[in-house]
């Protein structure tokens, strides 16, 4: 007979908390399969010291190991969480049909691509401001035209679906909120949201869920 | 036989060419529908609908499938057609060979194209007439010089970007390095990154980009 072993969790460099390895974790929380995190002390630099940059060459988190296999990039990392666990997992994030797949990828490039450098750079400078340090004015600027210019597209869609990719939730509604959590109630979100109030919904919609709410919030950092 | 994929681009376009050339690698050549940008064919509302962005490429398959952003589209093309030939190799099956495609993927997406599309836009202003963004130049060109270490180290290991293996890594990198490939941010990066300039020269002379 079959013995079934239940596998070792995924190890993650890499605090929870990091808007990066954020998705990583709510990735594993939502399929039933979550990653064991392990702390990379940025205070320290051990980002940068030789044993990380051996796992990741740019000095980045998260960083994965599963066995001898090291890989980086977070939604690299989540996408080979949930195709490790096709079979058992709580919820599927990534559809078996080709056509839904093509509307979740177009989403996925839209986040990395479109979205998420405006958000980036809103999230980069309120941690400057926050840390006492020089904020950018003019790209926060630059930044929130860029999302007022192109959130209605997401409005839309989020107009039509409960979720981006349509209506289930599926990878694209962890990618993108996660960069956003910190930075939720900043003027600049604050206005994107008065402008697009289908995505301020969505936004609410997701971060409520018991993965996010119950089981994410408390291991993120206290900012 | 299933009927080739529409897409409505420009062929001479970065971002449509990833397609055109994915779809002559695995033998499934698209179908170009032109969408004239210098008419202003893109803002129609026609296309805005499929489009809403106002941008090229979007793709057709069937009447129940338009969708957008090339990476997507040239992915979706590759799958469909991987399918039912397995000699289509672009997109490994091994599940850990896949995982370091997508960080490769996504390091293309997130961290090397949008500096190279920094030079690529200069490029096209200066080529219209337009003054260089010559601080932008140079902060881009500082950004590929401090990341290029980590490819140029990939590139030392491997043929390809993903492995030994030719694949879609490969194929979303090039389009935009080529319209720029004599400019001389890029002549920099390739001299200071000999295995970068190997890979491209490699990537380049194959028979389906030549097409």
């Amino acid at each position: 007979f079959i013995i079934v072993m239940s596998s070792t969790p995924l190890k993650i460099y890499g605090p929870a908390g990091s808007t990066c390895t954020m998705r990583v974790v709510w990735t594993g929380l939502e399929i039933g399969h979550p990653v064991e995190t392990i702390n990379i002390d940025f205070s320290k630099g051990e980002h940068k010291g030789p044993e990380h940059l051996k796992r990741q060459p740019f000095g980045k988190v998260p960083a994965a190991q599963d066995g001898d296999f090291i890989f980086y990039e977070s939604r690299a990392i989540a996408r080979y969480l949930i195709e490790k666990h096709a079979n058992d997992s709580k919820i599927q994030l990534i559809p078996s049909d080709i056509k839904q797949r093509a509307i979740l990828e177009q989403w996925i490039s839209l986040e990395s691509t479109t979205y998420t450098p405006e958000i980036t750079t809103l999230l980069g400078n309120w941690f400057k401001i926050k840390y006492g340090g020089q904020a950018d004015a003019a790209a926060s600027e630059k930044a929130l035209a860029n999302l007022q210019r192109d959130g209605h597209v997401l409005n839309d869609q989020l107009g039509k679906h409960q979720y981006i990719a349509g209506d289930h939730f599926t990878l694209v509604d962890i990618f993108f909120p996660t960069y956003m959590w910190y930075i939720r109630d900043t003027d600049e979100i604050k206005k994107w949201f008065a402008s697009f109030p289908n995505i301020e919904a969505w936004f609410k919609r997701v971060t409520d869920r018991p993965a996010f709410k119950d089981q994410l919030l408390p291991q993120l950092f206290n900012l | 036989m299933s009927s080739p994929l529409k897409v409505f681009g420009n062929p001479g376009s970065t971002c449509t060419l990833r397609i055109v050339w994915a779809g002559h690698e695995i033998g499934h050549p698209v179908d170009i529908i032109s969408v004239d940008i210098s008419k202003g064919e893109n803002k129609t509302p026609e296309h805005l609908k499929r489009q809403p962005f106002g941008k090229v490429p979007a793709a057709q398959d069937g009447d129940d499938l338009v969708f957008y952003e090339s990476r997507a589209i040239t992915r979706y093309l590759i799958e469909k057609h991987a399918a039912t030939d397995s000699t289509i190799q672009l997109i490994p099956s091994a599940i850990k060979d896949r995982a370091i495609m997508e960080q490769w993927l996504s390091l293309e997406a997130t961290s090397y194209s949008p500096e190279i599309y920094v030079l690529l836009r200069n490029w096209f202003t200066v080529k219209f007439g337009g003054q260089p963004d010559t601080n932008a130049l140079s902060i881009a060109a500082a950004n590929l010089k401090r990341d290029g270490h980590v490819l140029n180290d990939q590139l030392g290991k491997h043929l390809y970007i993903a492995g030994d293996t030719f694949g879609l890594v490969d194929i979303d990198f090039v389009p935009a390095l080529w319209y720029i490939r004599d400019t001389d941010e890029v002549k920099q990066w390739f001299n200071d990154h000999p295995n970068i300039a190997a890979w491209f020269k490699r990537v380049t002379d194959r028979p389906a980009f030549q097409t």
